[in-house]
């Protein structure tokens, strides 16, 4: 398949990034990237990225997105290019003059794109502050500056309007973010873990090796008995279904199931997960009118 | 290697059980001891699913092995494992996780049937087309199964999990309620039909000649296997490695004579998976590794170290 692609570029239609004037741009990491003065086609291959396209105002210039692209709901009208594996025809048949994708999560792939001839724009945001930055830089990249500016600002408003409200709160309750039934959590070095700090939240998981996706024990969270569990996926069995759960102090309160994109994905909603961690956590920091 | 009496063999084996008992209940995640809870619903449940699981996987390896008069048969070359992957993640990808047992106890069976009716031919059912129909049926399901896995991505950290073997599960008794009567009566069977396993080893003419009703034999023992391998695939996942090196091993400590043979491997297996369990769930500590990855790293140098000695004394 990757010599059928090959064929069609070296044949069918050129390689139009080539004829482009083209300038250089820096990436959060420092490293030095070749774009096109004018982006007009952008592929998608991680749904992060997608997402923060859109924010960047630029959602109109994306061509193509992976299957999991579903937010924001029109990128899921956008031409597929595949899963996690992606189809390379399918994307050098789209002619994309940038490729948007991240390191962490597609590094063979971006190894693949770039031996087609294609230019690979990673976007790995490692904490809160790195979206606006990522959303910015989106937004030096296509053009939209304005916009771009706007969304990113109002995202750092509101992520700073969320510390300043919780900078003096005493208690820190503790918090068990499910981010799959296997079970897996939030765990240091996710983005969930950061939202819980960041919301005056205590994260019971602790252990650095639960961050690289290995099954968490069910033990350790009944034993660390959390005030607040809550669930950020749509698979059985949710925490209320295993055993011991009757005896947590969280089983007396209501059953908590927060949407996964606001908390698991490094993109612009985890603004709202923030903003709806942290009145969860701390009503008392909240106004009645923005509750 | 020294060949020792099954009295020994069996008491070594039995205390063994205990000990690994003693400590999964005493430790784990939260450390020494912990909540009522923690220790009777979780930990001691889990331990004896997984020494049920254990004895299963190693009596179906026993009876299997026996059967096909081969020492590198295990309990999943009739198609078993491959049926019951399938149906366990075809319950994943459809959201039916408290239906993975189930689906996986339906597909295991579902898939020896099926090898059993195509290796039927007149009325017999040579060993040889057996194995074949297994080898044929289990690649046919592993290959559907790597279809769906590439195709259903976003369930695959479930679906890796139970295909590696896990006792991560919330209905521990529940489950041990099925997979120790399934285990004790695949046993009983097995012993039962000893004398058939025996002959067997003499090839299946023999056999015939010194009065076994060989089809009728094969059919039983393979169903007992089938079944007791199917209970264990679905409470715990695809466990590898027990069924094939434990037999092996109560081989080589009590000899070939299946009356004897077959309680020390039961009792083996146990101890085995229920250690495999504790240090998958001990190793990170908070965290769950799958526990046949367990039993195939540190059950494949063991073995070569038996087979080594084996051959050293021959």
């Amino acid at each position: 398949m990757k010599k059928l692609a090959i064929l069609i570029l070296a044949v069918g239609c050129g390689r139009p990034a080539d004829k482009a004037p083209v300038r250089v741009i820096r990436d959060l990491t420092g490293a030095t990237l070749e774009i096109p003065v004018k982006v007009e086609r952008i592929v998608s291959v991680v749904p992060s990225a997608t997402e923060l396209v859109f924010a960047a105002g630029a959602g109109d210039l994306v061509v193509g997105v992976t299957t999991f692209c579903e937010y924001p709901p029109e990128a899921a009208r956008i031409a597929k290019i595949g899963d996690m594996r992606v189809n390379y025809e399918a994307i050098v048949a789209l002619k994309p003059d940038l490729i948007v994708s991240a390191n962490n999560l597609a590094a063979r792939t971006n190894d693949q794109l770039r031996g087609l001839g294609l230019r690979v724009l990673c976007l790995d945001p490692q904490s809160l502050a790195d979206i606006g930055l990522s959303i910015r830089l989106l937004g030096e990249v296509t053009g939209r500056r304005e916009t771009a500016e706007r969304a990113a600002s109002d995202f750092d408003r509101r992520v700073s309007s969320v510390l300043e409200r919780v900078k003096n709160v005493k208690h820190r309750p503790t918090v068990y973010l499910e981010a799959s039934s296997t079970p897996h959590a939030a765990a240091p070095g996710m983005t969930g873990d950061e939202i819980i700090r960041l919301a005056g939240g205590t994260n019971v998981i602790t252990e650095t090796h639960a961050g690289k996706w290995i099954p968490i024990s069910w033990e350790l969270v009944l034993s660390r008995d959390p005030e607040f569990v809550i669930v950020a996926h749509d698979y059985t069995p949710f925490p209320w279904d295993r055993t011991g759960w009757s005896g947590l102090r969280a089983s007396k309160k209501e059953k908590l199931k927060f949407d996964k994109g606001e908390f698991m994905y490094p993109t612009p909603r985890l603004a709202a997960g923030l903003e709806r961690l942290a009145r969860l956590l701390h009503p008392e920091c909240f106004d009645e009118k923005d509750r | 290697m020294k060949r020792i009496g099954s009295a020994p063999a069996l008491i070594a084996g039995v205390a063994a059980i205990a000990a690994v008992l003693a400590v999964s209940v005493a430790w784990g995640a939260s450390g020494w001891f912990a909540s009522e809870t923690i220790l009777w619903r979780l930990r001691l449940p889990r331990a004896l699913l997984a020494a049920a699981v254990g004895a299963a996987l190693a009596t179906a390896g026993a009876i299997f092995q026996g059967l096909f008069r081969n020492p590198l048969a295990d309990p999943f070359v009739v198609g078993v494992s491959g049926g019951a992957a399938l149906g366990a993640v075809t319950a994943i990808i459809l959201g039916l996780t408290a239906g993975i047992p189930v689906f996986a106890f339906v597909g295991g069976l579902g898939a020896v049937m099926l090898v059993y009716r195509l290796a039927r031919v007149r009325g017999r059912v040579p060993i040889a087309t057996l194995l074949l129909a297994g080898f044929a049926v289990g690649s046919l399901a592993s290959a559907t199964l790597s279809i769906l896995l590439m195709t259903h991505t976003r369930n695959f950290g479930d679906i890796m999990l139970w295909l590696m073997g896990s006792f991560v599960q919330t209905d521990a008794w529940g489950r041990l309620a099925v997979m120790a009567p399934a285990a004790l009566a695949a046993l009983a069977v097995a012993v039962a039909c000893s004398r058939d396993l025996n002959l067997f080893l003499l090839g299946e003419e023999s056999a015939r000649h010194l009065g076994v009703d060989v089809e009728r034999a094969k059919a039983i023992l393979l169903a007992t296997g089938a079944v007791a391998t199917a209970a264990a695939v679905s409470s715990a996942g695809i466990i590898g490695f027990v069924g094939l090196i434990v037999p092996n091993l109560a081989r080589a400590l009590v000899g070939p004579d299946h009356r004897r043979m077959l309680p020390v491997c039961a009792v083996l297996g146990a101890a085995l998976v229920a250690t495999a369990d504790f240090a998958a769930r001990s190793i990170l500590r908070g965290a769950e590794l799958p526990v046949g990855a367990i039993t195939a790293v540190a059950g494949a140098p063991f073995f070569l170290i038996v087979l080594k000695r084996k051959a050293a004394a021959a």
